[in-house]
């Protein structure tokens, strides 16, 4: 009778454990896949693969109903790992067979990690302009400036995850507190006062004085874009004395900034594309969009951009186009898209740590299969040359 | 004396084959030097060959125009009509239409037939035009079939129209008098219009007479499909109305101007022998011109002409027959005259890729068309290297089967267009089509070859048992599976550096890619239950099978979804043929795994 670590661990390293996890490894991509028909790419990147369970949707929570992609990453993981260590043997038969399996570890290691580490964010820009940051398009943060200073304005920023979260946000930075009133992941505005509509104004200053705002499902199809609005309270802190500076309505990307003034200073407040900073800066000199002569068939997309980093002593011209990105500073900026009429460049910002594990593990798993191919092959060809 | 006669017998039909289609010349004097002209089209310079077949294609589903008395128009004569003698093309029954609402909005619907004139459409253009717009409002993958057929048809009809406004302005008789005539209203017009523009009198007759030339051949230009005229170095080319103008600002008009518009005056008045003699002066004329261009299509034009992958299917087709006489008849030498048989055709079909590649500047893979093409020759390849050494005819078999089908999924991929088209920016790098796209091609081709053994196997479990007696049929399963394993994974991964160098993200669970990695796991799960025995020989027989649905997934299936950057090949016509390749394998699984299957007469059991 086998103790029960022992039992466990038998479990754990058996190559029944294996058929399973792939076996489910399968049926998972397959209903993934499906699942984009319906849902969008995000969503469903973040429901079946980037995830520990897969939950059915029920009430209020949902029902675990089958492994995520996380999930079944970690126990091939440790699947494989405890196989190899208990059952290591170093003949030529085998070298190939651990080289695969070294190289899949140090894959599935990299798919976690990206998932993890990885940041993707846009950069869009019109010709001339220039920037240090990019945004992520997926979420949102609020912004509020206080614009009373005479050669630079101060910025505070509250990330979408604490807007979610809703309630009083304060902090040492602001000399009041921000109220999250309503926040919506996906929003739509109606006008107030219409006949027939109990509508009422969202907030009391600014363009929610004249708006109603309604939330809906957020969006699933490839072309729609979920609309973040919130409505926002700005109080006094509990000791302090003062008016309450009233409630206003932002929404990403849409509503500019919105001034009011707390304590004699002057404030703006809005919803913007969370930013991320980047440590150089880029200004766009010329994009150009060419298409096959006679044809409407893109032929190749290519930004020109002039890359400045102070602390590195570098100010120079890049090119970035199609399947030739600008690497930089452990940042890679690809050419992506373009604005309606070709009026300027959207660029993808991708600052992956984990990049190299791809690379390495295909390596390491194409020598395997190489090694363990030809072996075989010429052991088979030995085999009838005898027979 | 009679195993030679059988030897012999491969060759030289296949010899007759090709003569027979390789022979037949153009009626027409002239037609044949017509047919080799360069033009830019689409973004290359292809032959008017090219031009009429992939046009014809679109508009009538083959390349050649059959007219209501069993006539039949070959594409270069009907071309040449369409240029130069606008209103005969239009009375022509080019457009097909199936779709009976489609039909029902002309009120043809009691009509027994299927092809339509542009002339009987155009009462009608203004409400096909109404109907595209509706239609385009509807996302693609919502469309509905009669919304679908209204687009084909407004695209078709306005491709149509394009290629006809191509070399000759609507209702031009005698275009080269009309030439002559714009020339010379040209000098005084240019000069009113100059004055005119400086605030200086200037004579309003000749601007008149020379706006409403310019106003013509601008039109023209515009709507022009066709790029015939070489201008300049490099790659230049302009569309005909463009080159008439440049007179303006060079002083005069390219000369292939003037024989395009020669050979369309002999074709619009009949005159046959003049056609041939200004058709060869346009040939030496551009050869001299745009010498580059002249050879390309001249030799697209003879790939064209020879058909490689016409000929290769018939002869995959007659190996195949040959094979099932040997099966029956067990004679050595008929398998020797297969095999020479399917040489023939793998000849073809190689000249066929490497022509391809040649005339694009590509690797083999660039679409869903020249990805069945590829599958197909690397299968037979593979198959071929099988019979080396089991010499029973079940690899020939598998590379005529193979080799046949994938060829008629070509030729049904082919009737979007031009299969040689340009490439979107994204795809825009040999190295990665080169790498990526054929590793992953290869990985389908074992895998639809390790199914196809495997049907093998079950075949003759039913008709002639043992299935497999000396196990060498399922360890040869095996073998293919692992190959597969090796290009499946390593195309994958190569495709996820290629996402990885092109937009930073090695993975993006993109419909495909996804496709791509099911059959790595496939493959995997196959390979880790045989070691640990779940699986013995009719489970591996049962997963191979298994394993062509899901490459045929892969390959056809995500692209039905209709999502994602891989989306580029959807097609709803294919759906119904996928879903009886799915039932046909879901037939030969349960036949292989029922109880009674690889058991002797006396119910022992044989195979495991």
């Amino acid at each position: 009778m086998k103790s029960l670590p022992r039992r466990l661990l038998d479990i754990l390293s058996s190559l029944k454990l294996t058929v399973v996890c792939l076996s489910a490894a399968m049926v998972l991509v397959f209903v993934g896949t499906l699942a984009q028909v319906d849902g969008g790419l995000h969503e469903v990147q973040k429901r079946y693969f980037q995830s520990l369970l897969v939950w059915w949707p029920h009430g209020d929570g949902g029902i675990p109903v089958f492994p995520g992609g996380h999930l079944i990453i970690i126990v091939l993981l440790a699947n494989l790992l405890t196989a190899h260590l208990r059952r290591f043997r170093w003949t030529s038969a085998k070298i190939g067979i651990h080289l695969i399996h070294g190289g899949l570890v140090v894959m599935l290691l990299g798919v976690l990690l990206t998932d993890f580490l990885a940041v993707e964010s846009t950069m869009t820009l019109s010709p001339g302009q220039s920037k240090d940051y990019a945004e992520d398009q997926q979420s949102c943060e609020l912004a509020l400036v206080e614009t009373s200073g005479k050669d630079f304005d101060t910025v505070t920023t509250i990330p979408q995850s604490l807007l979610e979260q809703g309630g009083v946000i304060s902090t040492p930075s602001l000399p009041f507190r921000v109220v999250v009133i309503s926040y919506f992941r996906n929003a739509r505005f109606v006008e107030p006062g219409r006949p027939g509509s109990n509508a009422k104004p969202a907030a009391s200053g600014g363009i929610g004085s004249r708006t109603a705002v309604v939330g809906v499902n957020p969006a699933t199809a490839m072309n729609e874009r979920n609309i973040q609005a919130a409505v926002i309270g700005i109080e006094p802190l509990p000791d302090a004395k003062g008016a309450p500076g009233g409630s206003w309505l932002v929404v990403n990307d849409t509503v500019g900034p919105q001034s009011f003034s707390f304590g004699g200073k002057n404030w703006t407040l809005f919803l913007r594309p969370t930013r991320h900073l980047l440590p150089f800066r880029l200004t766009l000199r010329s994009f150009t969009h060419d298409l096959y002569p006679g044809t409407q068939i893109p032929k190749n997309f290519a930004s020109r951009v002039l890359l400045t980093d102070p602390a590195h002593r570098e100010s120079r011209e890049v090119a970035i186009s199609m399947n030739r990105p600008l690497r930089y500073r452990g940042v890679t900026v690809y050419q992506s898209g373009f604005l309606p009429g070709d009026s300027g460049t959207i660029l993808q910002v991708v600052r992956n740590p984990s990049f190299i594990a791809p690379y390495l593990g295909c390596l390491l798993v194409a020598a395997g299969m190489l090694w363990q191919f030809s072996h075989h092959f010429l052991g088979f060809l030995a085999r009838r040359r005898s027979a | 004396m009679k195993k030679q006669l059988f030897i012999w017998i491969g060759p030289v039909i296949t010899l007759l084959w090709v003569a027979s289609n390789l022979l037949t010349r153009p009626d027409v004097e002239g037609l044949a030097e017509f047919a080799r002209l360069p033009v830019l089209e689409g973004g290359r310079i292809k032959p008017l060959d090219t031009v009429a077949r992939t046009t014809l294609m679109i508009l009538h589903g083959r390349q050649t125009l059959r007219l209501p008395d069993k006539v039949i128009l070959p594409p270069d004569r009907w071309l040449a009509e369409v240029l130069f003698n606008a209103p005969l093309a239009d009375s022509r029954p080019v457009f097909g239409i199936n779709n009976p609402e489609v039909l029902a909005l002309f009120g043809f619907e009691q009509q027994n037939r299927k092809f339509f004139s542009f002339s009987e459409l155009e009462p009608s253009l203004a409400v096909i035009d109404a109907q595209g717009d509706i239609a385009m409002g509807a996302e693609s993958a919502l469309r509905t079939p009669y919304q679908t057929a209204i687009l084909n048809l407004r695209n078709g009809l306005y491709l149509y129209q394009r290629l006809k406004n191509s070399l000759r302005p609507a209702g031009a008789e005698d275009f080269f008098s009309e030439i002559a005539g714009f020339m010379e209203v040209v000098p005084a017009g240019a000069a009113a219009l100059l004055a005119k523009r400086q605030g200086k009198p200037y004579d309003q007759t000749a601007l008149d007479d020379f706006l409403a030339f310019a106003k013509r051949y601008g039109g023209m230009a515009e709507t022009a499909l066709l790029l015939p005229v070489p201008h300049g170095e490099g790659t230049g080319w302009l569309p005909m109305g463009e080159a008439l103008l440049r007179i303006v600002s060079e002083g005069k008009v390219p000369e292939a101007v003037l024989g395009y518009a020669h050979a369309g005056d002999a074709w619009r008045q009949g005159n046959a022998a003049e056609f041939g003699r200004t058709a060869k002066d346009l040939t030496a004329l551009l050869a001299s011109k745009a010498p580059q261009a002249s050879r390309h299509a001249a030799f697209e034009e003879l790939f064209n002409r020879i058909d490689p992958f016409y000929q290769a299917m018939g002869l995959y087709v007659l190996s195949f027959l040959i094979l099932c006489a040997f099966w029956l008849h067990g004679d050595a030498s008929l398998r020797s005259g297969a095999l020479a048989v399917l040489l023939g055709a793998l000849v073809f079909q190689t000249f066929g890729l490497a022509a391809r590649m040649l005339i694009q500047g590509r690797p083999p893979v660039t679409n869903l068309y020249s990805s069945a093409v590829f599958i197909g020759w690397g299968t037979a390849l593979l198959s071929l290297l099988l019979e080396r050494f089991r010499r029973d005819g079940i690899g020939a078999a598998c590379a005529a089967v193979i080799g046949f089908v994938t060829l008629v999924i070509a030729h049904h991929l082919a009737g979007r267009g031009d299969t040689l088209e340009m490439l979107q920016a994204v795809l825009d790098t040999n190295i990665w089509l080169a790498t990526h796209v054929v590793a992953i091609t290869i990985g389908y081709s074992a895998m639809f070859l390790a199914g196809l053994l495997a049907t093998a196997y079950v075949v003759r479990g039913l008709f002639a048992p043992p299935p497999d007696p000396d196990r060498s049929l399922t360890r040869m399963i095996y073998g293919v599976l692992c190959f597969a394993t090796l290009f499946s994974f390593v195309g994958t991964v190569l495709g996820g550096i290629w996402a990885d160098q092109s937009w930073g993200r090695f993975w993006g669970w993109d419909p495909k890619e996804n496709g791509a990695l099911l059959i790595v796991l496939w493959c995997a799960i196959t390979l880790h239950a045989r070691l640990g025995g779940y699986i013995r020989e009719r489970g591996l027989v049962a997963m191979a099978l298994f394993g062509n649905i899901v490459t045929a997934f892969s390959w056809f299936g995500v692209n039905m979804l209709g999502v994602g950057l891989h989306s580029y090949g959807f097609m709803d016509r294919a759906v119904p043929w996928l879903a009886a390749f799915v039932g046909l394998q879901m037939g030969l699984i349960g036949m292989v795994l029922m109880p009674s299957f690889g058991k002797d007469s006396s119910g022992k059991r044989v195979v495991s």
